[in-house]
């Protein structure tokens, strides 16, 4: 399970993006609304996985990067913008982005994206596949039982 | 490139994003007459989102929603359940984002693909009534029509000179 700190100057892409990651079976320790706001928290709460929005007030998501970088220059930050343009993802991932989600964000992408950021980690959609698959193996190795009476 | 083809290059670039976003994203069937009006005055419906263009151009973008659209987008764009005293912010809320959305698709396809561009933060305004054209200043309009009422698209620059971008 992961800690993660989401930041987004929306209020519905935070919800969302929150919902997810819990539906994933990671934990939301914190949400910020801009870039300075993140940095504050990063340094309270020390998450596992930062998604970062690009287009903020205060503090873009660019700037917030490259400061939570000096800050830990292990930290794990996800993009999550709406802006498409390849310039906008080289700049990111130059600046020490780990990975760039494009809005809008459903359960694939973004549990995708954190798989690609924390390959070992396993979340509740990967165990729910475990457990299916253990099922389907029970129903087709298990001998059937013969009648002893 | 004079300034009128580049608001309407612009504008062609978010009609097809709106179209592709409704559609795609919010299963809201979209129909577009093709047509972009030059007007000199814009009737704004309940809810407004504003985004600025900037950088390499220089525009102001306007989407106006009607009321019972933006429901719905609400409804489809939040995942998972919505309280009913939650709705109200989520709506105010989802009107930015999807312009967000909708702008920061459409960047690569604005005047020389969108290099050097940036935009603001969406602004979303309740209950204004109208923007009316000043000197120098051109608005081009666009509606797309949903089985839930329409989206009307604005872009608002300069009305004479030529763009670098």
């Amino acid at each position: 399970m992961l800690n993660v700190l989401v930041v987004d100057d929306s209020l519905i892409m935070r919800r969302n993006i929150s919902k997810i990651i819990e539906s994933l079976g990671h934990r939301i320790v914190g949400e910020a609304k801009d870039g300075l706001e993140s940095i504050t928290l990063y340094m309270k709460l020390k998450p596992d996985l930062v998604t970062m929005d690009i287009t903020m007030p205060e503090m873009d998501g660019i700037t917030a990067v490259k400061e939570l970088k000096k800050i830990d220059k292990h930290a794990k930050i996800i993009m999550v913008t709406s802006h498409g343009q390849e310039e906008m993802v080289i700049n990111a991932i130059r600046c020490g982005a780990s990975g760039y989600l494009l809005k809008p964000i459903n359960v694939v992408k973004l549990r995708d994206s954190i798989r690609k950021v924390f390959p070992s980690i396993v979340d509740e959609t990967t165990l729910m596949h475990r457990e299916t698959a253990l099922l389907e193996c029970d129903e087709i190795c298990l001998p059937e039982i013969e009648d002893i009476s | 490139m004079k300034n009128s083809d580049v608001l309407k290059e612009v504008l062609t670039a978010i009609v097809h994003q709106v179209e592709l976003f409704m559609q795609d994203e919010m299963k809201i069937e979209t129909k577009f007459d093709g047509e972009y009006r030059t007007v000199d005055k814009v009737e704004l419906k309940k809810y407004t989102t504003t985004i600025g263009i900037g950088g390499t151009l220089n525009l102001l973008f306007y989407a106006t929603y009607d009321e019972i659209l933006l429901d719905n987008l609400t409804r489809a764009f939040v995942y998972g359940e919505i309280h009913e005293d939650e709705f109200t912010e989520l709506r105010d809320s989802a009107a930015g984002e999807i312009a967000n959305v909708i702008i920061g698709h459409s960047l690569n396809s604005f005047p020389n693909s969108g290099r050097g561009v940036t935009i603001t933060p969406p602004v979303t305004i309740e209950d204004a009534k109208s923007i009316v054209k000043t000197n120098g200043a051109e608005i081009i309009s666009a509606i797309v029509l949903t089985p839930y009422g329409i989206i009307e698209l604005n872009v608002i620059g300069l009305a004479k000179g030529e763009w670098n971008a």
